[in-house]
C-alpha cells in the first residue's frame, strides 16, 4: 500500500510483532502492503461526468468553520435568545449536511447546554436533542442516538407537540431501519404519519414518505416505493429543499439498482451527486458514489468502480460514516472478486462483515455474508461457506423477502 | 471596489443570516465576513522556502483507516479473545498519538465491550477517557477515569492508578486548575518507580514542566522538561521528543528568549513532520506563530496560524482551535485591523468559555483588554483586564497579576 504516513505503518508493524508469530506477521504484512486499489494506469478512458466526480476535491472544513464561528460570535450579541438559538440549530444542520460532523455536534451540544441553563424554550430544546440524535445516527453510534431521541420525545410529549413527536417517530424508524429491523422501522414511520394532521409540516411528511419508500424498496414493494419517492420529490421541490431532494434521487437510484435497471439508476445517482457537489453537501456523496461503484461492478467496469469506491472511502472517512465504510469494503471485495484476486476479496468481505457486526447493521452484515459465502463456494470451500450463507438465509427469511439483490445503503432522512 | 464572488456555501450562509438579522446588522456582519483575510488554499507566495517546506504535510487518513481495519479483522480471526482486546488497546493508543480520535474511540469501545479481563477493561476505559478529554468532554472523561481507577484499585495495580492520576493532572491542567493538576501529577509520580517506568516518568516530568511554566517558574520547568527529554531520547520516542522540544520552545518564548525558542520549535517541527505527528505539529505551528509575532513578522505568523487552524479543525481539537483564534486576534490587532481582531478574540473567548477552560479564558480576556486599550475603549478594557487578573490571582501567577495591576493603575491615572 502506498502509504505516505511512515510512522503509523512502523508502529502498527511493531504492535503486530508483539501479538503474532514472526511468520504470521511477515505473511500478513505482505498482504497488507498490497494496495487494495487498482493502479491508476488500469483506468480506461473515463466519461467526462465520471471524471469530474472522481476528481472532486473535498472542501476544506476550516473554510466553513471560520465564517460560521464569526457568525456565532457576532449574532450572540445581535439576536434575542430564541432567535439566536434557532440560528444555532440551523447552523448545526447546515454543518451536518456539509459533512462537518464534529463541528455540527459542537454547535448542537453548546446550544443544548445554553438551553438547559435557560430552562425555557422546550421546543428548541427538543429539536436540539433530535439534531444530536441525527448526528450520532450518521456515525452509527446507536446508543447515543437512541438516548437523544428519547430525550426529545419526552420533551415534545410534555408540550403536546404532535409534529415534534412525528419527527421523533421518523427518527426511530430510521434508527431501526439502519439496524435491519424493518418491521419495527415501518411501525414507527407509520406512527409518525399518524401524528401529523393534513395541514402539518410538509417537510416532515416528505421525510417520512422517503423513509417509508426505503422500507418498501427493501421489502420488494417497488411500486409503493416509486409512489413514495415521487410524492416526496414533489414536496421537496415545492419547499426548494435541494439537500433532501438529492437524497430522494439517491434512494430512487437504489430502487432502480435493486430492480437491475442500471441505466436509470445511474441517472438518479448522477442527479444526486450533481446537486450535492454543486452545493458541497458532502453527507449525500459517499453513498451515491458507492451506488455508482456498485453498478459499475455489475457493468463489468472494475477500474471505474474502484475509482468510485476510493473516492467514497475518502468522503466516508471524513464523515466518520462507519456504515458506508463497511459497505465500501464489500464493493471493493466484489471488484477484487471480479479481478480474480480471491484472497484479497475474501479479506475485504471479512472486513465488511466485522464492521457491520460491530455496528449491529444486520442487513448489511447478511449481504456481505452472502458475498463471502459465494466466494468460498466458488473456491470449493463449501464447509467454510456454510455458516455465512446460513446466517444470511436466516436473516432474509426473517425479513420475509427473497434475497435482496443490490444491498447498498439507502439514505434515510 | 473589488467585486466579491460568493461560493455556494457562503450564499447559503448569507441566506440564513438575512432571515435572522436586521438589515443593518446583516450588512455589518457581512462586511466582517468579507474582510480580506480569507483562508488561502495554498501557502502564500510571499513566504520563504524554509517556512514553506515546514508547512507542507502529506496526509492520507483514509488509507490509514483501511490499514487499521484490516489489522483488526485479521487479528480478530487469529488471536484469542483476550489477546485481541490487548491488541485493540495498543491500536487505540497509536490512533490517539496519530490524532485519529474517532477511530481510537471506536477501537477502545470495542475492546471495552469484548473483554472479560479487569485489567484490559480498565485500560480500555482509560483509553476512552483520554479520547473524551481530547474532545473536551470533561465530565464524561472524568467519570470514565473514575471507573478505570476503581478497577485498577481493586487489582492493587499502582501503575494503572498512576496513569489515571496523570490523565487527571492533564485534564485539570487543561481546565486551568493548576494546583489540582500539580497535585494529581505528583500523586502519580509517587505511585511509580521512576527509574524503572521510564515512559510514564517522562510523561509526568513533561506535564510537570508545563505546570511550572504556568506557575512562572521557568527554571523548574526547563529542568523537568530536560529530564523528560533525556528519558524519551533513551526510549527512542520521537513523538514525545518533539512534544518536549515544543514545550521547551514555549518556555523560552515566555522568557522572551526568542532565538532559543525558534531553535527548539524548528527542531520540534522537523521531528514531528518526519514522523507525521499532526497534533504536535499543530501546536508547534501555533507556538511558532507566537514567536514570529514577537519578531514583528506578522504575515509569516499568520501562515503558521492558518495551517495550525486547519489541522486543529480536522482533528476536532477545540482547545487548540480557541488558542489559534486568540493568536489570529493578536496578529490582526498588531496590524491595527481592530474589527477582525475583536471577532477572533471573541471567538476564542466564546469557545474557551464553553469548554470551561479558565486559563485560556483569562489569557484571551487579557488580550481583549489590550485590544480595547488600543481602541481607546476604557470601560471594556477594564472589564476584561480585571476578569483576567482575578484568575491569575487564584493561581498565584504574581508577575502577571502585577503587570495587569500596573495597566489598570495607569488607566485610572488617565
Amino acid at each position: 500500500m502506498n502509504n505516505k504516513n511512515k510512522s503509523i505503518v512502523k508502529d502498527l508493524k511493531q504492535i503486530l510483532n508483539n501479538y503474532l508469530t514472526k511468520t504470521s506477521v511477515k505473511d500478513f504484512i505482505k498482504i497488507l502492503d498490497e494496495d487494495i486499489s487498482l493502479k491508476p494506469d488500469q483506468l480506461p478512458e473515463i466519461p467526462e461526468q465520471d471524471k469530474l466526480q472522481i476528481e472532486y476535491q473535498l472542501p476544506k472544513g476550516i473554510n466553513y468553520r471560520i465564517p460560521v464561528d464569526k457568525v456565532i460570535t457576532y449574532c450572540a450579541k445581535e439576536l434575542s435568545g430564541e432567535k439566536y438559538f434557532n440560528l444555532l440549530l440551523d447552523l448545526s444542520q447546515l454543518m451536518l449536511f456539509a459533512g462537518e460532523i464534529s463541528y455540527s455536534l459542537e454547535i448542537a451540544e453548546d446550544l443544548l447546554s445554553k438551553l438547559l441553563s435557560n430552562g425555557k424554550l422546550a421546543t428548541i430544546q427538543a429539536e436540539t436533542n433530535l439534531m444530536i440524535s441525527k448526528i450520532y445516527w450518521s456515525q452509527a453510534q446507536w446508543d447515543e442516538c437512541s438516548y437523544y431521541i428519547d430525550e426529545a420525545i419526552s420533551i415534545f410529549k410534555s408540550i403536546n407537540s404532535e409534529p415534534g413527536i412525528a419527527k421523533c417517530e421518523n427518527m426511530l424508524g430510521t434508527l431501526y431501519g439502519e439496524k435491519g429491523d424493518f418491521d419495527e422501522a415501518q411501525k414507527h414511520l407509520k406512527n409518525a404519519l399518524n401524528h401529523l394532521s393534513d395541514e402539518d409540516d410538509l417537510s416532515a411528511r416528505a421525510m417520512i414518505l422517503t423513509n417509508l419508500g426505503i422500507i418498501s424498496t427493501i421489502k420488494g414493494d417497488y411500486e409503493k416505493a416509486v409512489w413514495n419517492y415521487k410524492n416526496a420529490q414533489v414536496k421537496f421541490n415545492q419547499l426548494n429543499d435541494v439537500r433532501r431532494l438529492a437524497r430522494v434521487y439517491h434512494n430512487t437510484g437504489m430502487l432502480y439498482t435493486r430492480m437491475e435497471s442500471y441505466d436509470a439508476a445511474l441517472d438518479e445517482f448522477n442527479k444526486c451527486i450533481t446537486l450535492s457537489l454543486e452545493n458541497d453537501y458532502l453527507s449525500n456523496c459517499a453513498v451515491a458514489y458507492l451506488g455508482k461503484a456498485f453498478i459499475y461492478t455489475k457493468l463489468k467496469n472494475p477500474a471505474l468502480a474502484d475509482a468510485y469506491t476510493d473516492k467514497a472511502m475518502e468522503i466516508a472517512y471524513k464523515l466518520n460514516d462507519t456504515l458506508s465504510i463497511a459497505d465500501i469494503y464489500k464493493v471493493k471485495g466484489m471488484i477484487q472478486n471480479d479481478m480474480s484476486n480471491f484472497e484479497l476479496s475474501e479479506e475485504l468481505f471479512e472486513n465488511s462483515i466485522r464492521l457491520n457486526k460491530d455496528i449491529e447493521s444486520k442487513l448489511n452484515e447478511a449481504e456481505s455474508a452472502v458475498q463471502l459465502g459465494e466466494l468460498l463456494q466458488k473456491s470449493k470451500r463449501e464447509e467454510e461457506a456454510k455458516p455465512y450463507l446460513q446466517a444470511a438465509t436466516n436473516f432474509f427469511n426473517g425479513l420475509n423477502h427473497e434475497k435482496i439483490k443490490a444491498g447498498l445503503l439507502e439514505q434515510s432522512i | 471596489m473589488q467585486k466579491i464572488t460568493y461560493s455556494k456555501f457562503e450564499q447559503e450562509l448569507n441566506k440564513y443570516l438575512k432571515e435572522y438579522l436586521a438589515d443593518d446588522s446583516y450588512d455589518h456582519l457581512k462586511e466582517r465576513l468579507d474582510l480580506p483575510e480569507k483562508n488561502k488554499d495554498l501557502v502564500s507566495k510571499k513566504i520563504n522556502e524554509f517556512y514553506r517546506e515546514q508547512l507542507q504535510i502529506d496526509n492520507t487518513p483514509s488509507k490509514d483507516r483501511i490499514r487499521v481495519d484490516r489489522i483488526i479483522t485479521f487479528s480478530e480471526k487469529n488471536l484469542s479473545a483476550e489477546k485481541f482486546c490487548k491488541l485493540l488497546i495498543d491500536l487505540g493508543r497509536i490512533c490517539i498519538s496519530e490524532g485519529k480520535i474517532d477511530l481510537a474511540n471506536e477501537i477502545f469501545k470495542k475492546a471495552s465491550k469484548l473483554t472479560n479481563d479487569d485489567l484490559t477493561k480498565a485500560e480500555s476505559l482509560l483509553g476512552l477517557a483520554d479520547v473524551l478529554s481530547r474532545k473536551a468532554k470533561w465530565t464524561k472523561s472524568l467519570e470514565t477515569i473514575f471507573d478505570a481507577k476503581a478497577l485498577f484499585k481493586s487489582m492493587a495495580d499502582y501503575r494503572g492508578l498512576a496513569k489515571c492520576e496523570n490523565l487527571l493532572g492533564t485534564i485539570f491542567g487543561e481546565l486551568g486548575d493548576i494546583s489540582k493538576a500539580k497535585k494529581h501529577l505528583l500523586t502519580s509520580l509517587s505511585l511509580i518507580k521512576s527509574d524503572e517506568d521510564l515512559e510514564l516518568a517522562a510523561n509526568l516530568y513533561s506535564n510537570l514542566g508545563i505546570v511550572y511554566l504556568i506557575q512562572e517558574s521557568p527554571e523548574a520547568s526547563i529542568s523537568h522538561l530536560n529530564r523528560a527529554l533525556t528519558l524519551y531520547n533513551k526510549l527512542g520516542n520521537q513523538k514525545s521528543t518533539s512534544e518536549v522540544s515544543l514545550n521547551i520552545g514555549i518556555v523560552h518564548y515566555e522568557s522572551d528568549n526568542f532565538d532559543a525558542a525558534m531553535v527548539a520549535l524548528d527542531s520540534a517541527i522537523e521531528v514531528a513532520k518526519t514522523g507525521g505527528f499532526l497534533s504536535v505539529l499543530c501546536l508547534t505551528y501555533l507556538a511558532k506563530a507566537q514567536v514570529l509575532i514577537k519578531l514583528n513578522n506578522f504575515s509569516y505568523a499568520d501562515e503558521f496560524a492558518n495551517k495550525a487552524l486547519e489541522i486543529s479543525h480536522n482533528s476536532d481539537d477545540k482547545l487548540t482551535l480557541a488558542d489559534i483564534y486568540k493568536v489570529k486576534g493578536i496578529i490582526a490587532r498588531d496590524l491595527e485591523n481592530f474589527a477582525a481582531s475583536e471577532t477572533y478574540l471573541l471567538n476564542s473567548l466564546r469557545i474557551n468559555n464553553s469548554l470551561n477552560n479558565e486559563l485560556n479564558v483569562a489569557e484571551t480576556s487579557f488580550e481583549l483588554g489590550l485590544l480595547y486599550e488600543k481602541m481607546k475603549d476604557a470601560e471594556s478594557r477594564n472589564i476584561y483586564l480585571k476578569r483576567s487578573q482575578n484568575y491569575f490571582k487564584n493561581i498565584e501567577a504574581n508577575a502577571k497579576v502585577d503587570m495587569i495591576e500596573e495597566m489598570l493603575g495607569f488607566s485610572t491615572a488617565l
